[in-house]
This record gives C-alpha cells, structure tokens and sequence, in this order.
C-alpha cells in the first residue's frame, strides 16, 4: 500500500519559513482554500496555516545547537485524527495514505484536532471546517502540471531542498532510501500514531587533522622563524610551541 | 483545552436529564421485581418531561460547538469508531426512547411497552453519559483524561445532579424517597469527591512526556522553545492551551470543590443533624452541585494539557530523560597523499 | 474538490522583488489577480525556489497600505494630513520645486534612493538635473566591504561574487543572517553539506544559517579582524600558505619603500617607468614586478633590502608577517574575541590543509594572460562570506580587508571551490570609475549632466572637496571624513540638511528608502529634523518629496508623494550596469513586466505610476538634456521605450540581451525594439553560461578577459593583479602626516589628520569599534539586528502572511548575562546607550554571545503606519532599536557622522548599551511615534481576509 509522505532534513533546513508561506500561497487559491486570516491587518492577526516552522534550542553556551523544525501533518499511518471523526469527514486515503478533510461532511466538532498530538488540524473559523495539509493532492495529481510540478508547494519551493515527497513504503523510492540511509526519524514515536513524514537528524561534519599533525602541521616555516628572530630578538631559533609568545607587546 | 462553554452547558443538562431519569426509572424498575411501590404516574411524567426538556435544549446547546449545526446529523455515520458519534446516536436515542416511553406511560398503553421503553431508555441513558465521558477518557493525548476516573466521576456527577433534582421531586410530592435519596445524594458527592481527589492527585503522577520525546531527539539536554513559528496565537495556541484560563485555575478549582462537594455535604449533614428539611435547603444543594459542577467542568478542561502544546513549550514541565547525544559526527578524512 | 489546472488563467515570467536578491519567477493570473507565485526552474539564481517572502508576493500586492494617488500634504509634516491630486498638478508641483532649487544651485536639490534596483538609471537621472548629491543606499548598507573587496581584487561578495558552492569543501560564513543572495545561499550551503563539505558560522548569535552549521565560532561583536588575523598568522606559522599564488597575482611580494616622514614612505619602490619592483632572490636583483611571471622570477616575501638609490624597502608581506607575529597570537585573539586560541589554531589548520593539501583539480584548459598554456584548473576549496556583522562595526573595512588577505593567502580567489567573481565582474582595480571631480559648487548647472556620481578614489586628488578642505555633497561623502565612501552615504542626508551643514538643500527627493523610521538611526532626532522650522516658520528641510508605493513613516513625513507601481505592474530592468543577478559562470539580467492591473484588496483602481514612468515624465517636463532633442521633442515616448532605447555609452543599454536591430547581438549593440518581447519569450531573463575555461582564474584568464574586453566588462587585459596592499590608502595617511604631494590637502583640523594616519593602513589590522571608547564599561553589552528571514526590512509588516509570523519583536540575551543583571525571561527592560533609550521584552535564549543582545530588524513600527490597525502589535510590543543607535560620535573633540573612518559606513552594530529591568512592566514599548492612517486605507481593513480569486 502506496504511504505518501514528506521527508524533510533537519541538516540543511535553516527555518526560513518558505515553505510554511509557500503552502499557504498555494493552498488559499486551490482546491481546499481559502485559508481565512482573522483580523490580518489588527492586534492579534490569526490565519489558518498547514505548516508552520518551529525554532528550538538545546545545550548551553557555547554549545548550543539550534534547529528548525518545520511541522504539517504526519499522514500518520494509524492516524488517530481519523477514527473520533463522528461523520467520517476526516478520512484517509486508501490508495496513498493521504489524509483528508472533506469540508462537506465536516460538522466542524473539533474533535479530530484534540486527537491529533501534533497540533496540525487548524479550525478555520469562517468556514467553519477543519482544514489541513492535504499534501497538495491538488498538485501531485494535476495532470496538467509538468510531470516535475506534480509535487508539494513547500517541497517545490523549499531553498534548503530540505523537503523530500514520495512513496515511504517503496523501496526503490527516494524518501525510502533517504529514511534508511539517514536514520529518518519521526515525532512522538510512542505515540502509536506511526506518523509517514519522517526527519533526517542533523549530522555534523569534523575534519580529522591527524594525519597533518604528525606529518606537516610543525611550525617551523622558516620564513615564519625569520620574521620572528628579526622582530622577536633573542628568541630561539627553534622555540617550542609557546615560547615565542610575547608576555607583553614591546 | 479551551473549555467550550456549550459542551459544559450541555453536560449540565444531559446530566440532570439523564441521572434523574436514570433513578426515576430505577424505582419504577424495581416495582416490576415487588420491590417498593414505585412512583404515581404524574412524577413520572413530570420528572420524565424535564429529563426530555433538559436532554432537548442540552442537544440545542450543545450544537454551538458544532461549526454546522445543521449537518449535526452526519455525526451518526462513524458510530464504529467514535465516541462523538456514538454519543450522538445514544443521546438522540436516549431522547427518542424517553419520549416514547412518556407516551406510553401517559397513555397507560401496555406495562411491557412502557418497560421495556424504560429499560432501553434507562440503558441509552448510561451509554449516552458513558460515551460523552470516553470522548474525554479515550483521548491519548490528554494525559490529565486519560483515565478510568475521568469516567467513573463523569458517571457520579450525572447521578449528583440526578439525584439532588430528584429529591426535591421527591420532597415536594411528598414522596417517601427523600430520606434516601438525600442519603444517596450524600453518598454520590462523597464518591464524587473522592473521584474528583483522585482525579487532581493523578495529574501529580502523571509521566508526562517531554519536548525531547516529542520531537524524538534522545538526547541528554533539554530542549527549548525559541520561537513558534508566530507571534500572535493561532488555533492550536487558542484551542489547546487557554492562557488566562490557567492563570485564574488555582482560584477556581477551590471554588469548584466548594460548591459541587463542600456546600452539598455540608446542607446535607446539616438536614441529618438538624432534621431540618426544607425546600430552599434542597433548591440550595441542587443549584449548589449544578453550580459547582459548570465550574468544576470548566476546570477539567483548562486542567487538561494536550501534548501538542510540547511544541509551543507551553507543555507543564517535568524532568528531563538522560540519554545518548542525537547528534551524529560525521568525519571527514582529508588524505594526506590522494 | 476539483483537482487540475484551474488555478490560472495566464502565466508570466518576471523577477521577484520581495527582496533585493532577484529571483526568476512565474507568475499565475486568474480573473486578473495573482493566484500563485513559484519559482523559476530555469532561472540560474534561485533554479525553482521561492523564499518565504517571495511566496508571498500576493499580500505586498494587495497590501492595505497601498497608495492610490499622489499625495500632497495638508497638516503638518507627520499629522498624516495628505490631499490627493492628479498626476499632471503632481509632476507640475515636483517640477517646479526641483526647477526653482536647481536653477539657484543643482546642489539644492538631493536625490537618495534607497533599495533601489535601476542605481545606473536613477543616478543618470540626478546627473540629467546637474546635482552631484544622489546616492543609492550603500552608505548604511555595506560600502566598506564592497569597497575593500573592490579594492582588494577587484569584485567583492554578494552581486559582485559568491562562494562556488559546487566545489568548495569548507565554507565559513562570518557576520551573516540571511544577506541578498537569501535563495543562492540555500540552495548552495545545502549542496555543500551533502557533499559532506564543512560549515563553519562566526557569528554571535546561531540561528537560521547556523542552525546547519557544523562548528559555531561564537564571537565578541566587533572583534572580527583580529578573529581573522589569528587565522593568518596560524596559517603563517605552519605555512599553510599559496606563496605560488601570491606571487603571481597578488602585489605581496611588491617592495615598500620605508622611509618615515618623507613622501615616499609606504609607497611602492618603482622603477623610471613607474613599475613597482619585487627582490629576485635568484638574480639577487631588482626587477620590475611585472616580468615576475615571464621571467620566471623568484620574489622575496620577508626582508629588508636598500635600493641603489639608497631607500630602504620591505616587501608587503614582510610588513604584514611582522603585525602578525607579534600582534596576533591565537592567545592575543582569544582575549580580544572570546574565541579560545585552540580554537583559532585548528580552524586556521583546517582551512590551509583543506585549502593547500586537499586541492581540486579540473581538467579544463585554460591560457593565463602570460601565455602560458595550463591543462587543468587547479583549486583552493575553502571559501569564505561576510556582510553586515562586519561591515556593520567602524572596524569593518579593515576587517574586510583582512578577509580578502586571507583569501589571497589561502589562493581561493576566483579559483575552483573559492570564492567566485561575477560577471562583470572582477574588474581592474585602477580602472574603477571614480566620482566626478569638481571643485566647487559654482561648477555644477541646472541641465549640465553630471556624473559618475560615485566610485573608488585613487588619491586624496579624487576627493570631493573644496579649497579649504570641506564637503562638496550633501552627505560628506568624498570628504576628508570619509574619503572613500564608494557608495555614497545616505544616512547623513537629513542630520546635514537639518544642521545645513555643509549647506541648506531646498528639495530631498527619497526613492525606495524608509529614512523616516528603520534606515536612520537616533530616530526622534531624526523626526525632530523633519519638522523643524525656522524661526519665519518654514520646514528646515523646506519640500521633500518622496516615491513609495506604501503608507510608510517616510510618506507620512513628506510634503508630495508619488505613488509608485510595484514590481508585478511594470516594466523594470535588472541591469548589468546595476547590481545584476548574475552568477559565477556568466551574466545574466533579467526584466519584469506588467502582470496585473494596480488594484486594491477590494478590487479598486489605483491611480499609481512607475517611477520610471514618472522619471521620463518629468525629465522631459523639465527638459533635461538627456530627455529631450535639440528641437526640444521628447526623445522617450515613455518608460517601456526608454527601457529599449536609453544608451548610456552607444551600444550599451539597459538590458544586454538581444541587442542589435534584430535582437542578434548581446551585450554591445544598438537597440532592439523587440527587446523586451524577446526577454519575456525567454522566461524573463538573459544568461549567458560562460565557456568552461572562462569560469575561473578570471583575473589572469586570457581568453576571458579578452571577451569580457569586447563586451567592454573591462577595459584592458592585463592580469588584475590583486591589493594585498593598498597603496592608495597610504597616499591618504601621507596627506594625514601632511606629506602628501598632491593637489588636495586635508584641513588643519588634528581630529581629521589623526583618522587619515591611523586607520588608512595598506595592511588589515584590528581595531576596537569606535564607541568602545566613549561608551566602554558605562555601557557594557553591543546590541544588533538581524534580519528575520521572512521580512524585508520594513516593508513586510503590511504583510498579512508574514506579519503573522512575527508581529514583535524581542531583545535576545544569553541567560547567564541576564542573571548578572538581575533580568528575568519575558521581562520589560529598558535598553540604554548613550543617546537614549527604548524599552523592550526581553527573551532569554543560549543562542547568544554572553556580551551581545539583539532582536530582529524593522519589526517595531510607527504607531497608524504600514496600513495596520493602530493597535496593532508592531506599534505598541514591537520596538526599533534605531532609537538608541547614535548617528554621531565625538572623537578627538570633534564630532562625526557615525560612520567607518575610511568608507564612512554607518557602524549600526557599534552600538553598547546598558540594559535594567523597567520599573514599569507594562508592555508598551517607549518610545512611541504615531501616525493616522490615511482615510482610504481604514476602508481596507477587512475583519476576514480569504484570498482566492
Ligand atoms: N529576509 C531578509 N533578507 C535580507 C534583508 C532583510 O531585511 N530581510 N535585508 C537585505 C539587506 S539590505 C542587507 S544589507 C543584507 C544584510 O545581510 P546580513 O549581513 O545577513 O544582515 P544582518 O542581519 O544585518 O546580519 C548581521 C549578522 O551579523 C551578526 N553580527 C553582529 N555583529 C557581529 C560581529 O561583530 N561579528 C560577527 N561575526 N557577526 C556579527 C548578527 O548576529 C547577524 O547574524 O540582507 C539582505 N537580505
Ligand atoms: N537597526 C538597524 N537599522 C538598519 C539596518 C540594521 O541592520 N539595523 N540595516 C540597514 C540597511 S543595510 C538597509 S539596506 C536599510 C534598509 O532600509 P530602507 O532602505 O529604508 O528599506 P525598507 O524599510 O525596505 O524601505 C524601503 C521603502 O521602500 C518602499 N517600497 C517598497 N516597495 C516599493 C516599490 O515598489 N516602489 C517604491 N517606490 N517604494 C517601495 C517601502 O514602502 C519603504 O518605505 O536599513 C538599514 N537600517
Ligand atoms: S522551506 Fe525548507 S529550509 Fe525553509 S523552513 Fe521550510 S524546510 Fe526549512
Ligand atoms: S499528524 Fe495529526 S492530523 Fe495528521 S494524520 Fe497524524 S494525527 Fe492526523
Ligand atoms: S471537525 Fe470535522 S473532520 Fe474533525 S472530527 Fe469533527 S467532523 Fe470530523
Ligand atoms: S504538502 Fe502541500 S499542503 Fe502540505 S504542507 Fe506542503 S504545501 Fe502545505
Ligand atoms: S530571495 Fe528575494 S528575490 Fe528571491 S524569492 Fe526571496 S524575496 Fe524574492
Ligand atoms: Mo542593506
């Protein structure tokens, strides 16, 4: 059974909110818009969004890390959104896994949203349904779209292509690949949602100077040695590793 | 959880509708086993039209919560696997049955009817409370309701307000019931509140999960909120997390015990001491539990914490697991000769 | 729920201006509004990605603070009291202001436009009216790194260059939030991690970029050069050194004559010709540089030689290893930047092993100018980019000279995996245009084309100064303050119009700046010089007129305001005579087009024009030269024919692309009248993907510079030899020590003598910013700005998308300074600097430098601007750090525009401030500036904006 999903990788996403902004660009003009904003030009503008991105910090200085983390619904395989919709509004999607609202059905009771741990069903107020990411179903099977557009807005968009969408249940695909090879995670694994969107873990690249130490890295540039017997007098021709620094600048 | 003020509304009078019923027809049950002699027909059909009044503008109120109010119907379909919907059916059911059942009963039709419409509305009834307390049992992802308790005490408050309203029927048809029913009411507050203890004593054991948890990254620091992604609130700050709600909590929780327990436990004892026995004492322990419990109902929801809201760190914290670091080094090897 | 093709009727190419970075878009039309904007695949700078402000186009597009009709003031500057009038009274009432002033003195009138996309055009437009006072808005943007990189080796970073993110294997991005190339940079740092490359972020803060960095070098503000001169000496000590490169392409083995208190001290040694000379340890001889290559000579780098002539004389690099080996140890460093000195030590060793022993190798041929036939193309993967962290502090050119050292020294200059020049770029440094010369005012009339406004001084002679040694422009620039301030300095304009120091100026006109409000500094100051009178009565700064398309802080402070179009209604250039949106392996420029009709939210009709429209309107009211024929007919039917027809040098236009009667010819050719046809035809821009073996290597690359000749990018094809020192700097800090023999002689005055002798080194080095001295302990911590990655300075506030994100904004800090100060999360503080204060919501986050506090830039507004509610967040909980960062400072006894002591850009990040907690939690931001909104504009606050056309 085919699982849609996005994969997106926290090791080059820099939160800029493209993709958030994107989604909500595409989203309010297509098929499941608009996304009602309340109040956009007042004191507590509110809109209904599919994405949002998240900052977090951990460590302390200096040695904090921060990262991003865009958030938009999982899709999530024992999706619990989907069983507490009285009307069956909520539903997902046998062929692909996608998860959907149909406005038409939906009383607007809430109820899907308390089940989601997520927070990513947003209530849109004017119309009085529950809305979210549908995965732009609108676009990945808009057949007049070029074969290279039929994906998500926020993957299309995203400047860190730190978005990835595909098939997680086909091996050949590259989210697959990417979940295998990356150690993919997912949030709240214990929550027995079994969410398809999966993150790549930050990795960190250190360069291992070994190597260069024992072979190369010695300071005796003799240039180097020049310039400091001509404006360091009295030094030795050779000094140690520390010796040739200054206590207090003549 | 933002309370919805419809939903406490509807509590309030589903509640009374359905415990008054439920004990109404429990002493007429009784009768049909030689057991007491029952209720004369007009409490029955008084008590029973104010159950269907009450349980009628109760399912009026509570369709405020419902953006579309008018495709409240729809909520029938997923009777399998949601409690709403099985809620919906039960009450609606419930309301249908009793109205039959008052039919029945006003036209003396048949006992059998009239009992077994009485039996299938009593359980309706019950499983109509049942499911309106598992939508809030069943939920994973409020940890404060994912409880039995929340059930059980759901369950005691409906027979609180069943029984208090019934005594006062009972007091003023001058039925012989109101000695026990003031007993039961005695008992119910008292298990409601110990229900109600336990509830509160529980959020203090919770093992509630961490920012760590939720966005899985093992790790041996805490994680911390910097920004969420906006400035101004939004549905899931709004709805899940109910900021003034919470700063008011610790006034109103004593308010809500005062006034669903201390104050009925007290005019009770007070009736049992005393032997005074008036109809304002009733009116008071009555409105006084129904008072109580609209607090008591808002709390349950400002108290409950939904995990969603680890996201904006809006989440009550807790420590923190030790585990190894997330990250993963990768090194880079420059060769030296290649 | 209906699935495919219905979201647009018609679709456009065109260029995105959400930001300065000039992306490629496609834009989508249904029912004649703009449903979608997404990127352009084809386009070579964004390749299909769309940041968030470029997605979301369609609420600037029907923002509620658009204008709808010129303005002309009714109350007072400031009240908001506007009346709308047409456009013909409009351009009657600006030509007549700008004729009145211009005809008293040109100078009179000052043009300064801000983020200005079409500078070659708006200055030949102030060069039409005869007035050397425009600038674009370099001045408080970053002029001092450009001009150190254009000094330098001839280009610099952003539109001048980027890192090649396709090779580089070790990038380190110092004092960068976001910058202009917002999209190449993303696409470019992801594509170097995933090749396992590594990042390093000096910054002060880690957040966005320095989220995915693999090291974080938290830094002291300020302290970056000596940061960087640490690296150099380490990669000196253990030769991690190109001396190859060096040697060829660079003037570090050029000889120094030595001789203290004469004329010649610190000025190359040249030869009868004039060439300078290198010590060829070979022959043990003198030789002219310039055979160093061809005769295959081996220079001296450390030494003291003496000439035949007796001068004693020290190659460059000796000079500069001597600052380094006895100025900056790692152990030094680490206590002037907080940077531990193993720190320092291994991140110099990564980059010379990664830059010298882990080299890449292109197998692509190439011809050096020298002739000298190479089979490959070897090189240097690191790679380095720096903005305002640097350039923002009064250190920053020296620090950014350091920087390009430092690239010289590690030869990853325009080579493979380096940083990469852009076409046009790089260009000879002695052939940068330098301003016009005059030498009073008297020389300047109405109508008598002036021009180049702006440029790189070679020598105090090239400054802008009269007899005794004062400004000729408005703004200082080319004075002996700030002698070689490249871009002009446009944040001195209203300080000196309102101090009429050096002179009054009858007309401002402002283009594209917010110079009310987030573009100047010490803002009540700056509102006082706005509506000061004079004692009949009058405005100081008597008529201002400004072009905005917004209901900005600017408008609202000027007395006529032409409502300008905005880029999805006109047709604009994005100019190689500008700042192109070219990339490393080749030109591009790009246009925009008119895509829909300018409408409000509400379906309304906008009475608005381009400026370009407005331009050749009024420069053929006015008659101005380069507007009219002889016989006095209009030359340009209008902006779209100007566009296609305007040639500043013949066969130079505009847009480059499909030139020549047919559209045959690109780059040089006479106009097109298809041309712009033919950009749409072609999504919307022109690239033109240079050959291989023209992509790298461009300073010395003989094939290049012999076409990038014939396109007339450069003049010559010489090699471009690069300024590991700057001589010309030495000319100025001769003329300090009054040793220069020149035609221009700075003022007796020992403040300004001391700046020229002190800071104008040919060699980088370190100094503390400049209010370390007058604010030192009193004010203890360095408050900045960052840009938010999501808004564009001010002007996404009107936003309905993006002000979601952020409609505040807080002062970050480091919990452990908070502690100290007694601060706790989420508390009201006042922030304190010398010239004032302004109270803020304090968040506390470990992403910060312990001496640093900072918030987002631009977010807090004035109190009915920007088409918001007046209870909006923005005016009340958000703040503008502006107010407390001082536009002047005194140094020696004098007092000087805040600015670099060489370039004279404004030093925001300067700034120290002491921070307490207020005693006042209310939280309102102090101080509060308020506006009404214009009438119309309360009409368009919707309760529910539902955007689907
Ligand atoms: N989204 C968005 N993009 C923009 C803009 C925008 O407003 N919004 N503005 C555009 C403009 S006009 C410009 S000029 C560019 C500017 O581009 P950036 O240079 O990226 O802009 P700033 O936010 O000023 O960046 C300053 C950075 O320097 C750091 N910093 C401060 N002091 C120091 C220091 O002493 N040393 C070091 N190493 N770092 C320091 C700050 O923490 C911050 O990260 O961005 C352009 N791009
Ligand atoms: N504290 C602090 N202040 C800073 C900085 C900082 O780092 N810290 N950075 C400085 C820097 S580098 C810069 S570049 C400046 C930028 O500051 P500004 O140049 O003032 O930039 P904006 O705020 O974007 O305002 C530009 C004006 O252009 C108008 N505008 C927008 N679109 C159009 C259009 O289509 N046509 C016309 N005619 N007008 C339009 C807007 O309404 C606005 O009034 O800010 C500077 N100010
Ligand atoms: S667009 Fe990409 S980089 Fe930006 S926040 Fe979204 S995932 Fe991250
Ligand atoms: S993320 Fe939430 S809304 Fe989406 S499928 Fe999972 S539970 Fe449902
Ligand atoms: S809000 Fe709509 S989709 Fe959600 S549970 Fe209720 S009916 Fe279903
Ligand atoms: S998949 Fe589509 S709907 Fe979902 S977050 Fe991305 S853009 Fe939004
Ligand atoms: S980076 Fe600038 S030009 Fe490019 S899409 Fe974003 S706003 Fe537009
Ligand atoms: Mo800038």
């Amino acid at each position: 059974m085919a699982q849609y999903a996005l994969v997106i990788d926290l090791n080059t996403c820099v939160g800029c909110h493209a993709c958030a902004t994107n989604c909500k660009e595409w989203n309010t003009q297509a098929a499941f818009g608009p996304l009602s904003d309340f109040d956009p030009y007042g004191r507590g503008p509110s809109g209904v969004w599919y994405n949002r991105v998240f900052t977090y910090e951990t460590g302390e200085f200096p040695s904090t890390q921060v990262f991003h983390l865009p958030k938009s619904c999982l899709h999530c395989q024992d999706a619990p959104c989907v069983p507490v919709c009285p009307t069956g509004a909520s539903y997902k999607r046998e062929q692909d896994g996608i998860v959907l609202v149909n406005y038409d059905d939906c009383i607007g009771c809430k109820l899907c949203s308390w089940s989601c741990p997520y927070g990513c069903r947003e209530f849109d107020e004017a119309d009085k349904v529950m809305k979210k990411c549908t995965l732009c179903i609108d676009r990945i099977y808009d057949e007049t779209l070029p074969p290279e557009h039929r994906k998500p807005a926020c993957v299309l968009t995203c400047p860190a292509r730190a978005r990835f969408f595909g098939d997680i249940e086909d091996p050949n695909s590259e989210v697959y690949k990417l979940i295998q090879e990356r150690n993919g995670f997912v949030l709240f694994p214990d929550a027995g949602t079994n969410p398809a969107n999966h993150y790549l873990p930050r990795q960190e690249v250190r360069i291992n100077l070994e190597e260069f130490e024992k072979h190369i890295l010695k300071p005796d540039n003799p240039l180097f040695l020049e310039v400091l017997r001509r404006h360091r007098p009295g030094m030795s021709q050779k000094p140690a590793e520390d010796e040739y620094i200054p206590e207090e600048l003549p | 959880m933002h309370p919805p003020i419809s939903l406490i509304f509807f509590f309030l009078t589903a509640g009374t509708s359905i415990g008054l019923f439920i004990l109404t027809y429990f002493i007429e049950f009784l009768k049909l086993f030689g057991k007491g002699q029952g209720l004369p027909k007009e409490v029955v059909l008084t008590s029973g039209m104010i159950s269907l009044v009450l349980i009628g503008i109760g399912a009026i109120g509570a369709s405020f919560h419902l953006g579309h109010k008018l495709r409240a119907w729809k909520a029938v379909r997923r009777f399998n696997t949601s409690w709403l919907s099985r809620e919906a059916v039960f009450s609606g059911a419930y309301g249908f049955t009793l109205l039959i059942y008052l039919i029945l009963k006003y036209y003396e039709v048949s006992p059998f009817l009239e009992h077994l419409f009485g039996i299938i509305t009593w359980w309706l009834g019950v499983l109509s409370a049942y499911s309106t307390a598992m939508i809030y049992a069943s939920n994973r992802f409020v940890l404060e309701w994912n409880t039995g308790i929340t059930v059980i005490y759901y369950l005691l408050m409906y027979l609180m307000l069943g029984s208090s309203a019934f005594t006062i029927i009972s007091y003023y048809y001058k039925l012989p019931y109101t000695g026990t029913f003031l007993f039961l009411t005695f008992l119910f507050v008292l298990l409601g509140l110990g229900f109600r203890i336990a509830f509160n004593v529980r959020q203090f054991y919770i093992k509630r999960p961490t920012l760590n948890d939720a966005l899985n990254l093992p790790h041996n620091r805490p994680i911390r909120v910097v920004d969420k992604g906006s400035t101004t609130d939004n549905y899931c700050t709004t709805e899940f997390y109910y900021e003034k709600g919470k700063r008011v909590l610790p006034t109103f929780i004593p308010l809500a015990y005062l006034f669903t327990f201390v104050i009925p436990l007290f005019l009770l004892l007070y009736i049992y001491i005393t032997g005074t026995l008036n109809a304002f004492l009733l009116w008071t322990i009555y409105i006084s539990i129904l008072v109580g419990s609209a607090i008591e109902r808002w709390c349950f929801f400002v108290e409950g914490n939904h995990v969603q809201n680890l996201f904006y760190g809006l989440y009550p914290e807790e420590g923190y697991k030790l585990r190894k670091g997330y990250m993963e080094r990768k090194e880079t090897r420059i060769s030296l000769y290649g | 729920m209906e699935i495919g093709g219905s979201f647009y009727e018609k679709k456009y190419y065109s260029t995105c201006y959400m930001c300065a970075c000039r992306c490629g878009i496609e834009v989508y039309v249904r029912n004649g509004k703009v449903t979608y904007i997404k990127g352009n695949d084809d386009h070579p700078l964004n390749k299909g990605v769309l940041c968030a402000k470029g997605s979301s186009g369609i609420m600037k597009e029907y923002s509620p603070a658009r204008l709808r009709k010129p303005l002309l003031r009714v109350g007072p500057r400031g009240s908001g009291q506007f009346k709308e009038i047409e456009w013909d009274e409009a351009l009657e009432i600006a030509a007549k202001w700008i004729r009145e002033a211009a005809e008293k003195n040109p100078a009179k009138v000052a043009f300064f436009t801000g983020r200005d996309q079409m500078q070659a055009i708006n200055g030949w437009f102030a060069g039409q009216i005869g007035t050397l006072n425009w600038a674009a808005h370099g001045g408080f943007c970053s002029v001092n790194v450009a001009a150190a990189g254009l000094m330098s080796v001839g280009y610099s970073f952003w539109e001048f260059g980027d890192p090649d993110f396709e090779h580089t294997k070790y990038f380190m991005m110092i004092g960068v939030a976001e910058d202009h190339a917002s999209n190449p940079f993303k696409l470019g740092i992801q594509e170097l991690k995933r090749r396992g490359g590594k990042f390093v972020f000096v910054n002060p803060v880690r957040w966005s970029y320095g989220a995915i960095a693999d090291e974080w070098v938290p830094i002291k503000p300020g302290t970056d050069g000596a940061f960087i001169l640490g690296l150099a000496h380490v990669l000196f000590k253990y030769n991690l050194i190109d001396w190859e490169f060096l040697k060829e392409y660079t003037n570090a083995p050029w000889l120094v004559i030595q001789a203290p208190g004469t004329p010649k001290d610190g000025l190359f040694y040249r030869n009868e010709e004039g060439k300078p000379m290198v010590y060829d340890k070979k022959s043990g001889s003198f030789k002219p540089a310039d055979r160093v290559v061809p005769d295959n000579l081996e220079p001296a780098f450390i030494g003291e030689f003496e000439t035949p002539e007796g001068y004693k004389v020290r190659p460059a690099f000796d000079i500069f290893a001597e600052r380094l080996v006895k100025d900056y140890t790692p152990e030094k460093v680490e206590k002037i930047t907080g940077i531990p000195a193993e720190t320092i030590e291994r991140l110099a060793k990564e980059l010379g092993v990664t830059a010298l022993y882990d080299p890449i190798e292109l197998p692509i041929e190439w011809t050096d100018v020298w002739g000298r036939k190479h089979k490959k193309m070897v090189g240097r993967p690191v790679s380095f980019h720096i903005m305002r962290g640097i350039a923002s502090h009064t250190n920053g050119y020296q620090t950014a000279r350091a920087v390009f050292v430092l690239m010289m020294l590690l030869g990853c200059i325009d080579r493979p995996g380096g940083h990469l020049a852009k076409p046009p770029y790089p260009k000879h440094i002695e052939d940068l245009p330098k301003p016009k010369r005059i030498n009073s005012l008297d020389e300047l009339k109405f109508k008598k084309p002036y021009g180049p406004h702006l440029g790189i001084p070679q020598s105090p002679d090239d400054l802008l100064v009269d007899e005794n040694g004062n400004p000729l422009r408005i703004d200082r620039a080319y004075s002996w303050e700030f002698p070689i301030s490249a871009h002009g300095l446009i944040q001195n304009v209203i300080p000196a119009a309102y101090e009429k120091d050096p002179y009054d100026i009858e007309v401002l006109m402002i283009y594209m700046a917010n110079m009310a409000w987030n573009s100047s500094q010490n803002i009540p100051y700056i509102i006082e010089a706005l509506t000061a009178k004079d004692a009949s009565g009058n405005y100081i700064i008597p008529k201002i007129i400004t072009i905005d398309a917004f209901y900005s802080e600017m408008v609202a402070y000027s007395d006529l305001v032409l409502p300008d179009a905005t880029y999805l209604e006109q047709w604009f250039a994005l100019s190689l005579l500008d700042r192109p949106p070219s990339v490393a392996s080749g030109p591009v420029d790009a246009l925009r087009q008119p895509i829909v009709e300018p409408q409000d939210l509400l379906g309304n009709k906008l009475d608005v024009l381009p400026w370009g429209e407005v331009m050749v309107r009024l420069g053929t009211k006015l008659g101005l030269p380069g507007f009219v024929n002889e016989d006095g007919t209009p030359k340009y039917k209008n902006w779209e024919d100007f566009l296609i027809n305007w040639q500043p040098q013949p066969g130079i236009g505009a847009l480059a692309g499909w030139r020549g009667k047919n559209g045959d010819k690109h780059f040089v050719g006479e106009p097109n009248p298809k041309q712009l046809e033919m950009y749409t035809k072609n999504k919307g821009f022109f690239y033109y993907p240079l050959p291989e073996n023209m992509r790298f290597y461009r300073f010395a690359n003989k094939e290049y510079l012999e076409w990038a000749k014939s396109v007339r990018f450069v003049k010559r094809t010489d090699p471009i030899i690069m300024n590991f020192y700057v001589e010309t700097l030495q000319k100025f800090r001769l003329a300090g020590q009054g040793l220069w023999e020149g035609e221009k002689q700075p003022p007796n005055d020992p403040a300004i003598r001391e700046r020229l002798v002190r800071y104008f080194d040919p060699l980088p080095f370190w100094y503390p910013p400049f209010e370390e001295d007058v604010s030192g302990k009193d004010y203890p911590l360095y408050a900045f700005t960052k840009r938010p990655q999501w808004m564009y300075h001010s002007w996404d506030s009107q936003n309905a998308w993006l002000r979601q994100i952020s409609t505040r904004n807080y002062l970050y800090m480091n919990p452990k300074t908070a502690k100290k100060l007694g601060i706790k999360h989420l508390d009201w503080v006042w922030v304190e600097s010398r010239i004032g204060k302004v109270k803020c919501q304090v968040f506390l986050t470990e992403c910060t430098e312990p001496n640093s506090v900072w918030t987002w830039n631009a977010i807090g507004k004035m109190i009915g601007a920007w088409g918001l509610k007046p209870e909006a967040e923005e005016g009340h909980q958000g703040f503008l750090l502006n107010h407390v960062i001082p536009h002047s400072i005194k140094i020696s006894g004098r007092e000087f525009y805040y600015g670099d002591p060489i370039t004279g850009h404004l030093a925001w990040f300067d700034t120290k401030v002491r921070v307490y907690k207020a005693e006042d939690q209310t939280p309102e931001t102090y101080p509060e500036f308020s506006v009404e909104p214009l009438p119309y504009i309360k009409e368009r606050w919707v309760d529910v904006l539902r955007y689907k056309p």
